[in-house]
């Protein structure tokens, strides 16, 4: 099912929410934030992240996410796709991830 | 690409009034360089001021230094950094000469400020580091090493401006500068024993006239920067440019603190790194040296805030008039495991230890399903950790690392800082928190809490900023920790664990097998790395044969010192193997062996013992060979993987 990026924008409350393949390439996004550029950092960034997975024997990645001084960074991981989010920095970040990787399950 | 402009020598066409291929309108001359001039113009349709470099008629019509000119027009566009010249045009005027239209800069360059105050203020040091770091870190990430890393190139703007503003450094002159990524074409080639940048500032690649220049290269004539403004001198001298040249490749400076006795002695290991004849053995990025060098003079890379109170002429250090930390209530000195004498410093004895960082960590392995914690620094190594799953300090150094790598890419949404980091895999979690410079990284099973892991984090991580105020800088709080913990190591906080050991006939992890090549690479480079592949050929080694495999690597290595060196840290990633005890057929063991992974925390939770400082901390590897009357301990399974568990 794809998830509704309108109706996840208003749920999550941040900046902006798109979804994109698995190479990075935007395909549907809700809100004002640099799209295309964060569906590629997101996609660039999840390769090496998954190597991480290799080294401990984890298992697949599902979800991760990024808080610097001004920003968060929510990234949920599908089979072949990716749904990102960006919104303020945040102390509970947990639960704006887990309602993202949630979405459209 | 520039036009291709007529070639003959013309009536002069740079003068004052003269007006540049319909849109700059030349004011005045502001100065010579070795292959041109800059001038002051107005760029007539914007109606701003800019600088506009010519090539000189001698020349313009010299292919490389038209290639040179070229290169420095598109890698200064191509960085687009806040901390590097921006570059508004290329061309050439009517005669054919090259200009290249530049933002213009109003204050003075780094060489005019130490020619005037003779040395600088570390604050001021270090925002010139941090500025200039994060210029090269956007060229490097490119490809593109500047090779005439000096005073000169480094440009303050806003110099003199009020107290509040401060300066912002722009890194000048990409003329030299190299793509070091093999397919660009605009590598710009330079013969070999061509001497390429400024002698004093030169790294001993470069003054060995060597192709093979990188951006540690950079990182290396960076430091020679640092170590002129933080002492007035540059650290290799002579009488002339063979004196200098060997000085640069083979003599090590004066420590910066001898010239200027009122710095940090952590700042001449920060030298010793930063300086190394070694590229390989420098600091691995420009955002590692900027790091390591705050941490090294007591204040944070990124705390913008510590350089602006004052004018950058008389600014003083904060850190340098930092009070020492004095034995108090949270730190107490401890002679018995006072840190190792530094190679530099056989002297220094007097850092404090602190159990408090240990014993926030110990909390938060506390919390269920925690497989272990470290505190990593900026180095990349692990400062202190605490493992319950037998996870060496090693795999969270390897984890900080490869999360750090990732995350550079999201330098091209934001510079802000990262705070907080997790990463939820199928069988693992991953949550960093980073504090004064430092990973704080915790990994544990999917069926760790995230609410709860992340609520103990930041309370450690609160704890562990709160230490670092206190002790006047994370530098010294988190050297304390170092100071305290031999070999870096903190086990046995909680008085249970859970020790993996594999069986001697499992061949060693991957992991292992990249951190040996990792090492071995340090003293050999890529023949190290070769060296490992070949021996690999014919299969991995079990843990029974891994120390044999490592002697006969370290025989390769001619240094004794790096052989000893190499040895020691090789041994340790594979603790030697003992002989299991039988396993007893208790109904615990029983349970967990059959069940999947497990839901809940394999061992109760205790209450951390606190550590004094006469507490007995342990060494790490290699593990103690168990006792002819120890106790029996149980053995079960986790993902396949042995385990001992500790009555």
């Amino acid at each position: 099912m794809r998830p509704d990026v309108d109706a996840l924008l208003k749920e999550l409350k941040v900046r902006g929410v798109a979804s994109s393949s698995d190479a990075g390439e935007a395909l549907e996004s809700a809100g004002s934030f640099d799209v295309d550029t964060l569906c590629a950092v997101a996609s660039v960034a999840a390769g090496q992240l998954r190597d991480i997975g290799d080294v401990l024997s984890a298992g697949r990645l599902e979800r991760w996410y990024l808080v610097t001084e001004q920003q968060a960074y929510y990234v949920s991981e599908r089979s072949n796709s990716r749904l990102v989010a960006a919104g303020e920095a945040v102390k509970n970040a947990e639960a704006t991830s887990k309602a993202l990787h949630r979405a459209g399950r | 690409m520039p036009p291709n402009g007529p070639s003959s020598e013309s009536a002069p066409s740079i003068f004052p009034g003269a007006t540049i291929s319909g849109r700059f309108r030349l004011v005045r001359l502001l100065g010579r360089g070795s292959m041109g001039s800059v001038w002051l113009a107005r760029h007539l349709s914007l109606d701003v001021d800019v600088a506009v470099k010519f090539i000189d008629a001698a020349f313009r019509d010299q292919k490389d230094h038209r290639s040179r000119f070229a290169l420095e027009a598109q890698a200064a566009a191509r960085i687009n950094s806040p901390h590097v010249v921006n570059v508004l045009d290329f061309g050439a005027e009517a005669s054919g000469r090259l200009y290249i239209a530049m933002e213009y800069l109003q204050g003075e360059d780094v060489g005019k400020l130490l020619e005037r105050s003779g040395r600088l203020s570390p604050a001021i040091t270090a925002r010139i580091v941090s500025h200039a770091c994060r210029g090269l870190a956007r060229a490097h990430a490119l490809g593109i090493a500047h090779r005439d890393v000096k005073p000169d190139n480094l440009f303050l703007t806003g110099v003199g401006a009020s107290d509040d503003e401060g300066f912002v450094l722009k890194i000048l002159d990409f003329g030299v500068a190299k793509s070091t990524q093999k397919t660009s074409k605009d590598l710009v080639g330079t013969a070999v024993g061509q001497l390429v940048g400024s002698p004093a500032y030169m790294s001993p690649e470069q003054a060995h006239g060597s192709l093979d220049v990188d951006f540690r290269s950079d990182l290396f004539s960076l430091a020679v920067v640092a170590y002129h403004c933080l002492t007035g001198v540059v650290p290799f001298g002579g009488d002339s440019l063979a004196e200098l040249l060997i000085g640069i490749v083979s003599k090590d400076p004066v420590p910066a603190t001898r010239l200027a006795p009122g710095l940090p002695r952590a700042v001449d290991d920060w030298f010793q790194r930063a300086l190394d004849k070694n590229p390989a053995r420098r600091f691995a990025s420009a955002k590692d040296l900027a790091q390591a060098f705050h941490m090294a003079i007591g204040q944070h890379a990124s705390s913008a805030t510590d350089y602006t109170s004052s004018s950058p002429a008389t600014v003083t250090s904060r850190a340098a008039s930092a009070p020492r930390p004095q034995p108090g209530s949270d730190t107490v000195v401890n002679p018995a495991t006072a840190r190792q004498p530094s190679a530099l410093h056989p002297d220094v004895s007097n850092h404090t230890a602190s159990t408090g960082v240990p014993l926030a960590l110990a909390q938060v392995a506390e919390v269920a399903n925690v497989l272990g914690i470290a505190l990593v620094g900026p180095d990349g190594e692990s400062v202190a950790h605490h493992s319950l799953m037998g996870l060496p300090a090693a795999a969270f150094a390897d984890v900080t690392r490869r999360v750090q790598e990732a995350l550079d890419t999201f330098e091209s949404l934001e510079s802000s800082r990262s705070q907080a980091f997790a990463l939820y895999f199928e069988s693992a979690t991953v949550l960093i928190r980073w504090v004064e410079s430092h990973a704080v990284v915790v990994i544990g099973t999917e069926q760790v809490h995230p609410t709860v892991l992340s609520v103990s984090l930041n309370a450690a991580a609160s704890k562990l900023q709160s230490l670092a105020k206190q002790a006047g800088g994370a530098a010294i709080a988190f050297r304390s920790t170092i100071s305290s913990l031999p070999d870096n190591e903190l086990s046995e906080v909680s008085g249970t664990a859970l020790v993996v050991r594999p069986s001697p006939s499992d061949p060693v992890s991957d992991a292992t097998i990249a951190r040996l090549t990792q090492l071995f690479a340090k003293p050999l480079g890529a023949v190290g790395r070769l060296a490992v592949q070949q021996r690999l050929k014919t299969g991995k080694p079990t843990v029974q044969a891994y120390p044999e495999f490592v002697k006969r690597l370290s025989l390769l290595i001619d240094d004794p010192a790096e052989r000893q060196s190499f040895s020691s840290e090789a041994l340790r990633l594979v603790p030697p193997v003992e002989a299991a005890p039988p396993v007893p057929p208790t109904a615990k063991s029983a349970a967990l062996t059959s069940a999947p992974p497990p839901t809940k925390r394999l061992i109760p939770p205790v209450a951390p013992k606190p550590i004094t400082a006469d507490a007995k901390l342990p060494q790490t590897a290699p593990a103690p060979a168990p006792e002819p009357n120890a106790k029996a301990k149980n053995f079960v399974m986790y993902r396949g993987r042995k385990i001992e568990v500790d009555e």
